[in-house]
């Protein structure tokens, strides 16, 4: 481990000044649980910490307007519901702790899988201190809280030399740790619609163990149902089962309108095998993370056909 | 004396306050002026020889105040409990990653670091040896000149072919057990200091200091009594710290820089080059009658023993002695193999041979009842040896058998008596449950051959209260509340009246490590031994004082009074009254005890520490849910009935009983040390995967006591035994759940989903 210098910027314009400057040299720190192992382990040696955690504008949770909002915008005002699909925009800034999205109202409401994610990350102190940019900024294809904004077609903020632009979330993985992030740039949150009131939602993800555990897959899935057995507006995304966290078309083309059985649901849900290409790693073979994306869309779908309520992972 | 006030007391331990306080501090956490930073030069690779090694760079380094090879190992450049193989520091060939080849001391912990990565060594690399039976065979390149067998038993008793031919019931099979890690909380950390007449004092967490201390004088050339080995209570051991860890690099620095030195692994290092549990295959084949009496068991075990023997010999031979278990077992064919390879290192671990074989011999047994139609706790009540039957070496069962105790218990546990019921309500229709049960004998004490002793001190100290000292170390297990426990019902005082020492070679005597289930039992022995010293010498001196004879003294309530005397009278003198009127005779008020332990009514020639006289007994039982879509396994609740004896603190039982539980959990479930080629492919607790608290069931402990006469108020060892057939209650009650007979653990839940889907 070099030594490094830390600076605390006031704002964002600032943060993003330092890190323009110091180019690859810097690095932001936000709950510092993913890089602090990094540097410790000589992955990573930046000199510069740019220590975000004073911008608290970016610790925000909010409800937008029906319309999607400017990037960056501040909104206090009142927002009322179009309608059905066209719901209220939540923005959830980069600096919010897992815990907190966890236990966010408007999360919960809007986006119960989310939450849902954020509840069964690592362990309480890793929720107390991760947080929502550190996860997607590190860009990992196990990453938890990637999957549900999938789901939603969340799209992610981003401020830079260049001012504020807004990456649409499927373009923001570009590879395993690799993100669209140009040098100079940084998260500021991430922005998605609500789901509908007839949308349902779930979150898996299957660990080594129930809690500290990095996911051998997950997978999110959104999506209105139409009757007790047939969903569409489906989206689903898996996680740890390619080079980033993919989108399921294959199977979300043939759930939508599908009336559902278990047998159906269980023909459907192999259909992941055509939308994921994992790799064997120390935490799981090639053959097995295939099957169990299968699996645990399957057990989510069984858990939605059968009205449980429990339709989230374990854990935590 | 000894009515128990105290022993059977649910005592709080006496180390709590300083560990919740943090008073009590890690030997990683002790700082001295003037302190060095240590630290050692692993080898870059698995096997190969040493052609050169260069330190002149690291030397010329700001800040580096010694960089040490080979050369300047004053003694003999060797450890090891059994034989010193292991070199300290590596001459002429590397054996495993983790052989150490250089130590490096500088003023800062980076620039110790930095200092190693300037030591130029020159390698010429040779193949991996990592395939213990491959190991084995004439061809392979071998680990030590000698080969690569390390040590070899075999045990025959009674016609096995026989047996075999007349059964009705043969199973075979092969098991595989994994590379377990201790995953002590302190890595292997301390520190040494030396003063001006070269005494050096080592602070490390260790199970022997005495041993440690002989091992450093072996290799520093040097009286043993100019070195001091303190332990600690916390950080935490299992076996891991029973061979020699930093302590000889410690020393050597201390010597050479005439300064405090330190040295800390970090996790990886210790990951690398740590002790592990052996991984072993085994072969095993058992014969029953169609009445479903045991008839034979034949046993094949290849123990991994990776570079070095340290304790792998004895390991191999505790397998053998357990892998018959608690059964009557006339025809045995017992053969093992310790073999070198260059798969790290393997030695002492909580259990020591017997957690492998006790999974294979538990499964088997279960798959016999199954055969035979048989219920599965039945099974094992029928063919439980009795006090008095000969067990599978050949040696009588004469002390205290506690099987058929620990069976009835399970056969009215909850789990056990409403297991149709539970079974009946998985949590979702894709959940199977399962109900399993295991049992064991575990040895306790270094067994025939190994002299096994103990002793202790008793010192009346001024204010009346009396300083106990036992060296086996407190590291975690709470033994020296147990000890403080039987101390105070020895003295008749109060718990909080004891002062314990312990693991520190100076203040104490050589009591023995603490392992092998033996501390409690040999200190307890050593301490009423030196209680009953202690009580002559306060007889004595009561006595005088109160102008009584000796015999009318009695002792209790913290002090002595006058027998005849009518309670109220004046003729009592408290100890601290005692302690008052020593002093001012200049008496000094302190006895010694000491003990030898009793051993089996026969050995096993050529094989030490077989058989053992004492054994201590349990039976766990799980409840499983098995996912049939993922293969995870959860276990939902454990009974856990030791039979210690007699349970000196039900608490500490408890204690013991839930760890163990948990460590024998994540032996079935999740634990292994993944090496590769010789490389280390789980190097940190975010791939080497133990429970958390949320992965832990919920764990009754069921204390039945069969008080071992021989024992300090009935007590024989139980700090084993609770962590071992846990492991095969889980993997029985996943195939009670599903159908799938686990025989290689970890049963992963991808191992367990492959299994199912193999079997459906
Ligand atoms: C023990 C442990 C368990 C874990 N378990 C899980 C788990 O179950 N699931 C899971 O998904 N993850 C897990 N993680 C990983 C990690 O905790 C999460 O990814 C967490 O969300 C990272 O957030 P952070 O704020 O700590 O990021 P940091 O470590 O501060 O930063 C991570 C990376 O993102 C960059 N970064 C941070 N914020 C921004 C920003 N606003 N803009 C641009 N770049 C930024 C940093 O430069 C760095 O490269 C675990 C980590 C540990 C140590």
């Amino acid at each position: 481990m070099r030594p490094f210098c830390v600076t605390v910027p006031e704002s964002v314009e600032e943060a993003v000044r330092v890190l323009a400057k110091w180019g690859p040299e810097a690095h932001v720190i936000a709950g510092g649980t993913d890089l602090l192992v990094e540097i410790k382990e000589d992955r990573r040696s930046p000199k510069v910490l740019v220590d975000i955690s004073r911008l608290d504008e970016l610790r925000q949770i909010r409800v937008e307007c029906g319309v999607k909002a400017e990037a960056g915008a501040e909104t206090g005002r009142e927002c009322k519901r179009t309608d059905e699909g066209e719901g209220d925009v939540v923005w959830v800034g980069a600096l919010a702790t897992h815990a907190e999205v966890a236990s966010s109202p408007v999360v919960r409401k809007a986006a119960p899988l989310l939450a849902e994610a954020c509840a069964h990350v690592g362990s309480p102190q890793i929720r107390g201190r991760g947080t929502v940019g550190g996860n997607i900024s590190t860009a990992s294809p196990a990453g938890d809280v990637i999957p549900p904004l999938f789901a939603l077609e969340a799209s992610v903020d981003v401020e830079g030399p260049r001012g504020v632009r807004s990456v649409d979330v499927e373009s923001f993985f570009v590879g395993p740790k690799r993100s669209a992030l140009a040098p100079g740039e940084m998260v500021l949150g991430v922005r998605f619609r609500e789901l509908g009131p007839n949308h349902v939602s779930f979150f898996r993800k299957l660990g080594q163990r129930r809690s500290l555990a990095i996911s051998v897959v997950s997978v999110a899935f959104a999506a209105r149902k139409v009757r007790p057995d047939a969903f569409d507006d489906v989206r689903i995304a898996f996680g740890a089962v390619a080079p980033t966290v993919v989108r399921a078309r294959t199977v979300e083309k043939a759930l939508c309108g599908k009336r559902l059985d278990p047998v159906m649901a269980r023909q459907i849900s192999r259909l992941a095998f055509r939308d994921v290409m994992p790799i064997t790693d120390i935490r799981g073979s090639q053959a097995y993370r295939q099957e169990m994306a299968c699996n645990l869309l399957y057990e989510g779908l069984l858990d939605l056909l059968s009205g449980s309520p429990a339709a989230g992972a374990r854990g935590g | 004396m000894d009515e128990s006030r105290w022993v059977g007391a649910r005592v709080a331990r006496i180390d709590a306050e300083d560990k919740v306080t943090g008073r009590l501090k890690f030997m990683s956490d002790l700082s001295f002026p003037d302190m060095l930073w240590g630290a050692v030069l692993r080898s870059a690779y698995p096997h190969a020889l040493i052609k050169k090694i260069d330190t002149s760079k690291a030397e010329a380094m700001d800040g580096v105040v010694a960089v040490l090879t080979h050369r300047d190992v004053p003694g003999l450049n060797g450890f090891g409990i059994v034989v010193p193989d292991q070199p300290v520091l590596c001459a002429d060939k590397v054996r495993y990653m983790g052989d150490a080849v250089a130590l490096v001391a500088a003023t800062t912990k980076e620039g110790a670091r930095e200092a190693l990565q300037a030591i130029d060594v020159e390698y010429e690399p040779l193949p991996v040896v990592d395939d213990p039976e491959e190991a084995m065979l004439e061809s392979s390149p071998r680990v030590h000149a000698d080969g690569n067998i390390h040590h070899h038993i075999k045990v025959e008793r009674g016609d096995v072919d026989a047996a075999f031919r007349d059964a009705a019931v043969v199973v075979e099979n092969t098991y595989y057990t994994p590379r377990q890690m201790h995953a002590f909380m302190e890595t292997e950390s301390g520190v040494a200091t030396i003063d001006e007449d070269g005494n050096i004092t080592v602070w490390c967490g260790s199970q022997h200091p005495f041993r440690d201390q002989l091992q450093i004088a072996r290799a520093l050339g040097m009286n043993p009594r100019k070195i001091q080995v303190v332990s600690t209570p916390a950080g935490g051991a299992f076996g891991g710290k029973d061979e020699i860890t930093v302590q000889i690099y410690l020393a050597l620095l201390a010597l050479r820089t005439g300064r405090p030195v330190k040295i800390v692994l970090s996790r990886e290092e210790s990951v690398v080059a740590g002790m592990k549990r052996h991984p072993m295959k085994i072969r095993m084949k058992t014969a029953a009658a169609a009445d479903g009496t045991l008839l034979a068991n034949e046993v094949r075990v290849v123990g991994d023993t990776g570079a070095y023997a340290s304790l792998g010999g004895p390991v191999v031979n505790l397998a053998i002695e357990h892998s018959c278990g608690v059964y009557r077992m006339p025809n045995v064919r017992l053969e093992g193999f310790c073999v070198y390879t260059n798969n790290g290192l393997a030695g002492a671990f909580r259990g020591f041979g017997a957690n492998q074989v006790v999974f294979a011999l538990e499964t088997q047994i279960d798959m016999i009842a199954e055969r035979l139609g048989m219920d599965k706790l039945e099974f094992r009540r029928k063919n439980a040896l009795r006090q008095g039957d000969v067990a599978a070496l050949g040696h009588t069962m004469t002390a205290s058998v506690g099987t058929i105790a620990t069976l009835d218990a399970a056969s009215r546990c909850e789990i056990w008596a409403r297991r149709e019921e539970l079974k009946a309500m998985p949590s979702a229709p894709h959940k199977k449950r399962g109900i399993g049960i295991a049992t064991e004998l575990h040895g306790c004490g270094l067994g025939v051959g190994l002299p096994d002793y103990g002793a202790a001190t008793i010192e009346l100290l001024p204010g009346g209260r009396f300083a106990v000292g036992v060296s086996c170390p407190e590291i975690g297990q709470g033994n020296t509340t147990a000890f403080a426990q039987m101390a105070a019902d020895s003295l008749g005082c109060s718990v909080g009246d004891i002062v314990m020492v312990s693991g520190d070679s100076r203040h104490t005597l050589d009591s023995g490590t603490s392992t092998a289930s033996r501390s409690v039992y040999t200190g307890g022995n050593a301490i009423r031994s030196a209680a009953a010293r202690m009580r002559e010498i306060l007889a004595d001196v009561a006595a005088e004082a109160l102008g009584a004879a000796r015999e009318e003294i009695a002792f209790g309530r913290g002090g002595v009074e006058v027998r005849s005397c009518p309670a109220g009278a004046a003729r009592r003198l408290s100890y601290r009254e005692i302690a008052r009127i020593g002093e001012g005779k200049g008496r000094h008020l302190k006895a010694e005890g000491d003990f030898i332990w009793p051993v089996a009514d026969r050995g096993l020639e050529g094989y030490f520490g077989l058989p053992h006289l004492i054994y201590s007994y349990i039976t766990q039982v799980a409840l499983v849910e098995v996912d049939t879509l993922t293969g995870e396994v959860e276990v939902l609740r454990a009974v856990s009935i030791p039979d210690p004896g007699r349970a000196i603190n039900p608490a500490g039982i408890e204690a013991q009983s839930e760890g163990g539980v948990v460590m024998g959990m994540g032996y079935a479930l999740m634990e292994d040390t993944v090496i590769e080629h010789g490389i280390t492919k789980t190097p940190n607790f975010s791939t080497y995967i133990i429970p958390t608290a949320l992965d832990a069931p919920e764990i009754e402990t069921i204390i039945v006591e069969e008080p071992e006469p021989s024992g300090p108020f009935g007590a024989k060892g139980i700090g084993e035994a609770v962590c071992v057939p846990i492991t095969p209650a889980i993997t029985n009650a996943i195939h009670d759940a599903t159908g799938v007979w686990i025989t290689h653990i970890p049963a992963t839940a991808e191992r367990v989903y492959m299994a199912l889907k193999e079997h459906a």
